[in-house]
């Protein structure tokens, strides 16, 4: 019994140094903590005990946390920023708005223009850029290590589909899985976390006037 | 060179599926909101017809004529000026079969007086009157096939609600479903106008709506900033405090460890 116990600590403890031990646990970690705080938000918004704008500034703040924890020791490559890849994600981002005006009907008034612009759009951008450096960021680069850059696309889908699910219904999953595909894409096109984060930005803005 | 090649082809692969599976969503169930919107909605407080205590009256109507160009119905959303809309009323474009000669559509969205209620069951919320008839006043028919949809939003803090329609004396409950996004808010595709309302249980209590839930204005804006300021640095201060006890702890031991071997 002892013996046994023994001999699999040495396995154990190799495993979590190893390369792909680390990527995993990484992974393990940021979903656990995506899936945590998903669920907390959703359960203040429906509640009503905390205003939205609060909520999405203490959401944002929670997730830039996460990329920091999840990111330590990381060389953090994929979050530079460049002039060219907030270009391409801001034309992709209006791709996107594009082709889900284009192909649904008409839709109901979300936002009007009465509220304060400047404090929606500051919180939405907040929640943008957290949500992207965490999704293709720092777990887009531990997926990576595991599964290829195609397998870390699809896996970084999945779990943004995954996380509005509490707030939004499982209706969500399809719109949200090709949307985090085309997140994916670009990232991988730009080499950027600064693309996706544009192009979610712009969607999420568009909002206002849609 | 190899990486940044796989890198291209699976960027490729994704932005395409990822285009196609967004076009196909929204086609085949399409959403209230573009893709990716966060729900960072800013909600006012629910406005009552009949205020109870602590919630705020003055909920607003619309009245409007929407144009009817060559005689195809077009597509619109009648929406009330609340943030977000306490009632619309979505028609997709060239949904209705309209009478000849129709040039535009009159559409009043207005909160009534509550019928009598259902047995079991109280209003959440305002009783709205949704109609919808051509310029000269000829009732509109609305098929099945065209999808109407009417949503309304409730007070915070309600129990999973179900959309009623009064007509002709009697409510009549209508398959109800949360529309994404935006919380309290429901819809139902409808064959027919009338009032419309969101049912719950008789004896529900509807909670006063919280400070912090209230419309962002100056105030709201103070609590956030103060909020932000106490908050903010105490995760920040707690893991500068973990990392500097570490520090000191392994400086002693190596220390320890020096004067042992010295």
């Amino acid at each position: 019994m002892t013996a046994g116990r023994t001999a699999a600590a040495p396995f154990s403890a190799a495993a979590a140094r190893s390369p792909v031990g680390r990527s995993l646990a990484r992974i393990v970690g940021l979903g656990a903590g995506m899936g945590l705080l998903a669920l907390v938000r959703a359960q203040l918004a429906l509640s009503g005990a905390v205003g939205v704008v609060l909520l999405g500034l203490l959401y944002s703040l929670a997730w830039l946390g996460l990329a920091a924890i999840g990111g330590r020791g990381r060389s953090g490559a994929g979050l530079r920023m460049g002039l060219g890849a907030v270009v391409l994600g801001v034309l992709g981002g209006l791709v996107l708005v594009g082709v889900s005006i284009a192909a649904r009907g008409p839709a109901p008034l979300l936002t009007g223009h009465a509220a304060p612009f400047v404090a929606w759009a500051s919180v939405t951008t907040l929640v943008a850029v957290a949500e992207e450096v965490v999704l293709r960021g720092v777990f887009f680069d531990a997926a990576r290590q595991l599964v290829g850059p195609l397998g870390a696309a699809v896996l970084a889908a999945l779990a943004f589909a995954l996380i509005h699910v509490p707030l939004d219904g499982w209706s969500i999953l399809p719109l949200d899985i090709g949307a985090g595909l085309w997140l994916a894409g670009l990232r991988l096109a730009s080499g950027s976390v600064a693309a996706p984060a544009a192009a979610h930005i712009v969607a999420d803005l568009a909002t206002w006037w849609l | 060179m190899g990486r940044w090649r796989g890198d291209r082809q699976a960027a490729l692969i994704a932005l395409v599926a990822g285009l196609a599976v967004v076009a196909l969503a929204q086609a085949t169930a399409p959403r209230t909101s573009p893709p990716l919107y966060d729900g960072v909605i800013v909600q006012e407080t629910y406005r009552w017809l009949q205020p109870p205590s602590c919630q705020p009256g003055g909920p607003t109507a619309l009245q409007t004529l929407q144009p009817v160009a060559q005689g195809t119905s077009p597509g619109f959303a009648a929406s009330t000026d609340e943030q977000p809309p306490q009632a619309q009323l979505l028609v997709a474009p060239n949904s209705l079969p309209l009478p000849e000669g129709t040039t535009g559509l009159q559409l009043e969205v207005t909160a009534v007086d509550p019928p009598p209620l259902p047995s079991g069951q109280e209003i959440a919320g305002n009783a709205y009157r949704i109609s919808m008839a051509t310029q000269s006043g000829a009732a509109v028919t609305i098929p099945a096939s065209a999808g109407v949809t009417v949503i309304l939003r409730g007070p915070m803090g309600i129990p999973t609600p179900v959309i009623g329609l009064y007509a002709d004396g009697a409510w009549h409950e209508l398959t109800t479903d949360p529309t994404g996004g935006v919380p309290h808010t429901y819809q139902a595709v409808i064959t027919g106008l009338g009032t419309f309302a969101l049912l719950v249980p008789a004896g529900t209590t509807i909670p006063c709506p919280g400070v912090l839930g209230s419309p962002l204005d100056l105030a709201s804006l103070i609590r956030i900033v103060v909020f932000a300021v106490i908050f903010v640095p105490f995760p920040i201060l707690f893991v500068v405090w973990i990392r500097s006890r570490r520090r000191r702890r392994e400086a002693a031991a190596s220390g320890s460890r020096r004067s042992r071997g010295g």
